[in-house]
């Protein structure tokens, strides 16, 4: 297992410089001058230059494009992320609280979307085609296929607009707050976007629980379980269950690596102060270093979330060969 | 199964109809008239807050000690030298700018801080250079207590006209206009010539000679102090008959903290506020009780300034539930209109001191004709531009003016007796176009015939090589703007024969294509951009700039070259401060010249809406030139 785990992560290190290597480029190749973007428009002529050259030998774009790939990698390898002309200063800075912002999100957006669609999945399959489980095939239809910024928008003008019960969005001031009002307030902040997000995202995770469960249930160990005269409880949880939970391991464990990746719309919408809200912004504003560390943080992410999949899958059914 | 669905799509609707629902039922708007200068006391308002309002205790409206602002986001550059949002600008503004020597006062003139200046005086030296001596008043104060003396004001100026600070990334015009600022910025010297401290309470700015006259000196002599103790420790200011400089062991370094620290979060300060935190694109100020006053010795009662992103599409929403006390500058017709229709909202307006065009580049293609950039001014109907953009919350201009200038205020009249007024008028802009080279069908011979002009755009206007008369627009994206453009020109340029197409970018590409488009070369492919302007209190058309010898670089960004302008331009820029009535009658020429020369059709001048919860009084004093920030003395929250 362990000589599994180490050649995964060497496979894994020419996969990200590929990566890197590509987004460097695709960023290089976006038109647009980064420092012109940067600086003011009233300074004088001269002026402008003068700050046009500094910035220009600041950002390291007097060098070639093969050194700059070089020296942006290994600086990214000391936590020099690189300069952001969209804020004009470093990377690690801007990204840092976005990213805990997040965090703090997604932390509960997942813990409901766990706690609620594999009861549910369950429920469902075990259920099928009953009344309980033709309501949560429409409902996960419906916010499956419902754009967030529609839900978004509605959940807003209900609970912000027409009974004022929650704000509009934004993020807590916490300097003037302490204690209990503190934690309140981060929480009135939180509600809407969480809702928003989880009826999103339980949609499929419903779906993929319940589509396992079925095809768990249907097993000849299953009968022989039941035939056993087990409870149906134990054949449900200890036999159906945990043979299903192959496929929904992968779905749980991409899950928990989606805890960094922000949502760019809904988080512009409630305004959230979230890394998905500082990339849309990146973008719209050319700013490539920050572009292209926060593409690659998510590359790393996602293979690291494929290795993580990949290995708790091989724990989880002895069956799977990893040699 | 069927009964279920049935039920499903009730709820849906149910869910819908809910969230359409109007927030408020309409009542008569509370406050809507122009103001330039501050009300002596807080407008009363009699309207009684609405149910919603009164339901939620916690709602930052109801805070009386608290003023919080609704914003876009922040960068979070908290001193000048970063940045161009306005947002951090109005936190500059409450922490640093309301102590310089000279500020703008809200009717957008530049008038002596009396609060920080006892007395001055200006006189020529023999060799001709104008040396204004500002002796300061005792006992101000930073806002850590440690005394604030001429030493601050003088270093202020040297470090921000150093060549330490553009090295340390900070852009800054501060000094130019002072005697041996280009030396000094450039680094050739040490000692800025132009800058002298005299004493703890007296320094001197020295305005070159070669700058004089100047219509708009005093913007020249000014500058708002800053922290040297803190700023660069144990720095001293040496002073020569030579001038002025920074005796430092090492000023590149200090800077470098300054914008790796203070930048961000300024520790000791002068204004009304001082800085709390910058958390989650929220700032937090607290009343700073060494303040001075401001230039006329008001100080601010509000104890704390939460300025805090919020979604922008909601933001009139936010202030109409009290989630938020101001929100400033909006434009759009359906938020005006939702505002006026709350009562739990006060809203103020006052037309921008600015306009939104569409400029041409007058040095090349099509549009270096002025008669093809008059044919296009003739070619859409403005009228339907703010309808479309602002809701009809707006104005229009005829040339470069704002309707908040002074001089249009003395002088508004006779201009618009002077201008040609001009809207959609297809006629008219056939038969500018029949004095261009783009006068003939397809062959190149025949005469263009307008009646065959049809808006499918099958029928265009060629010159005699055979090329088509085509116009080139570049828009930004997702803006209202463009798309009016899109709308009028594709459908009345054609009957004109004029082949007109939009594509939309990013403002990088706006940058290159506008700005910097006479770097292109054979790559050059636009002629025309829509952007906006606002204008400064110092109108100086010199700086701002359509001076043929800027043409070649950012500045002129229409490449436009005209003697005739150039020549009123110097005239005005050279007045005496004085010389009011003289600048009006050249302010007027230029117009007129402007107008004739085209090379920018305005579109648009906004009507701008200020937005405040009911709590808040004095709203109404923001004016053109003052934000609600400018007007903080003014502005106050009481329970109603």
């Amino acid at each position: 297992m362990t000589r599994y785990i180490i050649k995964r992560i060497l496979i894994l290190i020419p996969v990200l410089i590929c990566i890197t290597i590509i987004l460097f480029s695709i960023n290089k190749l976006m038109p647009g001058d980064p420092v012109k973007a940067m600086l003011p428009t009233n300074l004088k002529a001269e002026q402008y230059q003068a700050a046009y050259d500094a910035m220009y030998e600041k950002l390291g774009l007097d060098k070639s494009l093969p050194e700059q790939y070089v020296r942006w990698m290994l600086n990214m390898f000391q936590g020099d992320f690189g300069w952001s002309t969209m804020n004009n200063r470093a990377v690690a800075d801007v990204v840092a609280e976005p990213i805990r912002n997040t965090v703090i999100l997604n932390v509960g957006v997942i813990i409901l979307q766990l706690l609620i669609s594999i009861p549910i999945g369950i429920h469902c399959a075990v259920k099928r085609r009953g009344l309980f489980d033709n309501f949560w095939q429409v409902f996960s239809l419906i916010t499956w296929s419902m754009p967030s910024f529609f839900l978004s928008m509605c959940l807003l003008y209900i609970f912000a607009i027409n009974l004022g019960w929650l704000p509009f969005g934004g993020m807590p001031n916490a300097s003037l707050l302490s204690g209990m009002e503190y934690v309140l307030a981060w929480l009135k902040h939180l509600i809407l976007p969480t809702i928003v997000l989880t009826l999103i995202s339980i949609a499929s995770t419903i779906r993929i629980v319940r589509n396992a469960m079925i095809d768990a249930l249907n097993q000849d160990y299953i009968r022989t379980a039941r035939a056993k005269g087990l409870k149906e409880k134990v054949v449900v949880y200890s036999h159906a269950f945990r043979n299903a939970l192959i496929p929904v391991s992968t779905v749980v464990v991409g899950t928990v690596f989606s805890l960094f990746a922000g949502s760019t719309i809904t988080e512009t919408i409630f305004a959230w102060n979230g890394i998905g809200k500082v990339l849309i912004s990146a973008i719209n504003a050319r700013d490539t270093m920050l572009i292209s560390t926060m593409n690659t943080f998510f590359s790393l992410v996602s293979v690291l979330a494929v290795l993580v999949s990949d290995i708790v899958y091989g724990l989880i059914d002895p069956r799977v060969r990893l040699s | 199964m069927k009964k279920l669905m049935a039920l499903l799509l009730v709820v849906a609707m149910v869910f819908v109809f809910a969230a359409c629902q109007p927030a408020t039922s309409p009542v008569d708007e509370a406050t809507e008239s122009p103001a330039t200068e501050p009300a002596e006391s807080p407008a009363d308002e009699s309207e009684e807050p609405t149910e919603t309002a009164e339901s939620t205790g916690d709602k930052a409206g109801d805070k009386l000690d608290t003023l919080t602002v609704g914003t876009p986001d922040m960068n979070g550059d908290f001193i000048e030298g970063f940045g161009n949002s306005a947002y951090d600008a109005a936190i500059r503004d409450l922490l640093h700018n309301y102590t310089g020597l000279v500020v703008v006062d809200p009717a957008g003139e530049f008038v002596v801080n009396e609060s920080a200046v006892k007395e001055y005086t200006a006189e020529l030296d023999e060799n001709g250079n104008k040396v204004y001596t500002w002796t300061l008043n005792e006992g101000l104060l930073w806002s850590d207590g440690s005394p604030l003396t001429a030493q601050d004001y003088v270093f202020a100026m040297l470090y921000q006209a150093s060549p330490q600070w553009v090295e340390a990334g900070a852009t800054s015009s501060v000094g130019y206009g002072l005697l041996g600022y280009q030396a000094y910025n450039a680094g050739e010297t040490d000692v800025f010539a132009g800058v002298k401290l005299v004493d703890d309470y007296t320094l001197q700015f020295i305005i070159d000679a070669a700058e004089l006259p100047y219509f708009y000196e005093l913007s020249y002599v000014t500058v708002a102090p800053a922290p040297m103790a803190v700023y660069a420790p144990g720095a001293t200011i040496e002073t020569t008959e030579e001038g002025s400089k920074i005796v430092c062991d090492d000023l590149l370094a200090a800077l470098n903290n300054v914008t790796a620290t203070e930048r961000f979060a300024p520790t000791v300060v002068s204004g009304p506020y001082k800085f709390v935190s910058f958390e989650n694109q929220t700032v937090t100020l607290e009343l700073n009780e060494n303040f001075m006053g401001d230039y006329q010795g008001n100080k601010p009662t509000i104890q704390y300034i939460v300025q805090k992103a919020i979604p922008q599409d909601t933001n009139h929403d936010a202030v109409i539930a009290g989630d938020v006390d101001i929100v400033a500058g909006n434009i759009e017709g359906y938020k005006i209109e939702a505002a006026k229709a709350a009562d739990t909202v006060v809203t103020h307006s006052y037309l921008r001191n600015g306009f939104g065009y569409l400029a041409m580049h007058c040095d090349w293609g099509p549009t270096a004709d002025v008669n093809v950039r008059w044919a296009l001014a003739y070619l859409i109907d403005r009228n339907a531009v703010i309808d479309y953009v602002l809701g009809g919350y707006g104005g229009i201009v005829q040339a470069e003016y704002g309707f908040a200038q002074w001089m249009y205020e003395e002088a508004g009249a006779d201009l618009e007796e002077m201008l040609t007024p001009f809207n959609l008028n297809v006629d008219k802009a056939n038969e500018l176009l029949d004095q261009t080279e783009w006068k003939y069908e397809a062959d190149g011979t025949t005469p263009f015939d307008a009646s065959k002009a049809t808006a499918d755009g099958s029928y265009l206007r060629y010159n005699a090589e055979g090329e088509p008369l085509q116009i080139h627009h570049m828009g930004t994206e997702e803006q209202d703007v463009t798309d009016i453009i899109e709308i009028q020109y594709v459908a009345n340029a054609p009957l004109a024969g004029i082949a007109f197409d939009v594509t939309r970018a990013d403002f990088n590409a706006l940058l290159d294509n506008y700005y910097y488009g006479y770097e292109l070369g054979e790559d050059r492919y636009y002629n025309t951009f829509n952007l906006a302007v606002t204008f400064s209190a110092a109108f100086d058309p010199y700086m701002s700039s359509w001076h043929s010898s800027k043409c070649g670089t950012w500045e002129n960004s229409c490449q436009l070259a005209d003697e005739q302008l150039d020549e009123i331009m110097m005239q005005m820029r050279a007045l005496d401060p004085e010389q009011t009535d003289e600048f009006v009658d050249l302010w007027l020429q230029y117009e007129t010249r402007w107008q004739e020369l085209m090379p920018q059709i305005p579109l648009y001048s906004n009507e701008y809406y200020d937005f405040a919860y009911y709590t808040v009084d004095g709203i109404e004093n923001t004016t053109p030139f003052a934000n609600w920030e400018d007007v903080i003395c003014y502005i106050s929250k009481s329970a109603k």
